[in-house]
């Protein structure tokens, strides 16, 4: 793949037109707005930026470059899956990334992606689960993306799936999330950069949003999944 | 390196007793209790600190060992104070092993983490299929030089295997003051409880204590099933000591209760 082709490779599949499934997740937003712990622009950022500090950083850009270096030993992969499994507690957050996992590996085999066809066989025997940020990994490898671009696929889609959460909520208005995401660059740009750490010291701290996703499960009235 | 081990184990009579103990400093036990309306035989235990904290360097090591068709219930005498450090760290690991139907409790008090402390907490919990353990792990900061003099970090690793040591479970998070604490400094402590069963009970648990810690409106909370059906875990955020350590007390009994049948008498302290 060539420069131009890259770049027109990262804009396809980092598009919200790209049918990953997103759409259907906050990630614990919509609690927190309904607990109102989240209620205008500020708190959304706020939250987006503890969110990509303290979960996206040290736990999901560490489990997406390991998987991206080990994307030919499957068994790896697999542990390293199950460690994810090991390590989302709350129910919903655990099931979701499980079902955007599926759903990614489910868009990219009927795209003829040979990688994503043989995780998903391993979903459905039961071997392996999927979690969206290994499933992320293996196959914008497979489909040709270095690792740069597989992590600010990762982080920049994750931003998208939380303004878009936030815009169905009516917590902002499209120009703020577009305001946002330009904010948002230099600190994604700092994470990319950070070391990779040993797959072992993957940590997360957002507890307001693990309490929030907890809670969500326990709601009647739901626009998203968690 | 500071060591307390204890072993329970149940005799010919159905009572569980303490068959190997082993303390040094700065630990010490008081010796073995039993209570009304605890289930058949129950052991408890009182872990107290004969140094009034945890220092810089510090490595300590709790033990507990729950045998066969034991029951054990171990506490904390108080709150423990970690102290300032001007360099350093301390380390504190509990590890529980429980098998063959036991059933065991640690529910210590919370940290209270002291102005330029810094701490990793390690907490191992290994049961197998038919035993049961329920863990407390909570903290609160202390404000001692004012509202800029803060703890340094706190380290918390939970983890969760089975008797053979796979993993089943894993909460590892970094606490600063700068990732725990929101702008307007309204939540300043945390508590967790965990149980750890996987004989499919958790899912008749979980609505009794989910509503505990969601109708408590002193403080945040919610409560989730464990992944590889290994247990539940309670998670709240409190704005005191006092919410805290009362969320953390109600959400044990709720989960006593439910799983033996009988409520609790509240520990005296």
């Amino acid at each position: 793949m060539n420069k131009q082709e890259h770049i027109l490779a990262l804009l396809q599949h980092g598009d919200s037109f790209f049918p990953s499934g997103a759409v259907s997740f906050s990630w614990g937003l919509e609690m927190l707005k309904q607990d109102d712990f989240v209620s205008s622009k500020h708190d959304v950022e706020s939250f987006l930026t503890n969110q990509l500090a303290e979960r996206w950083a040290p736990f999901d850009r560490v489990v997406l470059a390991h998987t991206f270096d080990q994307s030919d030993a499957i068994d790896d992969v697999i542990k390293i899956d199950r460690l994810v499994e090991c390590m989302t507690l709350p129910t919903e957050l655990r099931e979701g990334s499980k079902r955007l996992g599926a759903a990614l590996c489910s868009t990219y085999a009927k795209l003829g992606v040979a990688k994503a066809e043989q995780y998903q066989q391993l979903i459905f025997d039961d071997a392996a689960l999927g979690h969206l940020s290994v499933t992320q990994a293996l196959i914008w490898k497979a489909i040709g993306l270095d690792k740069n671009s597989v992590l600010t696929l990762s982080a920049y889609n994750f931003c998208v799936a939380i303004f878009g959460a936030a815009l169905r909520l009516g917590l902002v208005g499209h120009i703020d999330c577009q305001n946002s995401l330009t904010k948002v660059r230099t600190l994604i740009s700092d994470y990319i950069a950070l070391p990779v750490t040993d797959i072992e010291n993957i940590h997360a701290f957002t507890p307001n949003a693990d309490i929030a996703s907890m809670r969500h499960e326990n709601t009647g009235t739901r626009l998203f999944a968690n | 390196m500071s060591t307390l081990s204890l072993q329970f184990t149940k005799n010919v009579e159905g009572k569980t007793y303490l068959e190997n103990q082993y303390a040094s400093y700065p630990f010490h036990i008081c010796r073995t209790q039993y209570f009304e309306n605890d289930p058949p035989g129950m052991a408890n235990v009182y872990i107290q600190s004969a140094s009034g904290g945890i220092y810089e360097n510090e490595e300590l090591t709790t033990n507990v060992t729950a045998n066969s068709h034991s029951y054990s219930h171990i506490t904390t005498q108080a709150s423990t104070i970690v102290h300032g450090m001007s360099n350093g760290g301390a380390l504190q690991t509990v590890n529980v092993n429980a098998t063959n139907h036991a059933y065991t409790e640690f529910i210590s008090d919370p940290l209270i983490l002291f102005p330029e402390s810094r701490l990793r907490s390690n907490i191992n919990v290994y049961a197998d299929e038919t035993s049961t353990a329920i863990v407390a792990d909570a903290f609160l900061l202390h404000f001692l030089k004012g509202d800029d003099d803060l703890f340094k970090q706190l380290n918390t690793y939970l983890q969760v295997y089975t008797e053979n040591g796979e993993l089943l479970a894993k909460d590892v998070y970094r606490a600063t003051p700068e990732n725990f604490l929101n702008d307007n400094r309204h939540f300043i402590s945390m508590g967790t409880l965990t149980l750890v069963n996987r004989a499919n009970i958790c899912d008749k648990l979980l609505t009794p204590v989910r509503q505990i810690v969601e109708s408590d409106n002193k403080i945040y909370g919610g409560a989730t099933l464990l992944p590889n059906n290994c247990g539940l875990m309670v998670k709240f955020l409190a704005p005191d000591g006092d919410s805290l350590k009362k969320a953390l007390l109600r959400c044990w009994v709720s989960m006593r209760e439910s799983i033996i049948g009988i409520r609790p008498n509240i520990r005296k302290k």
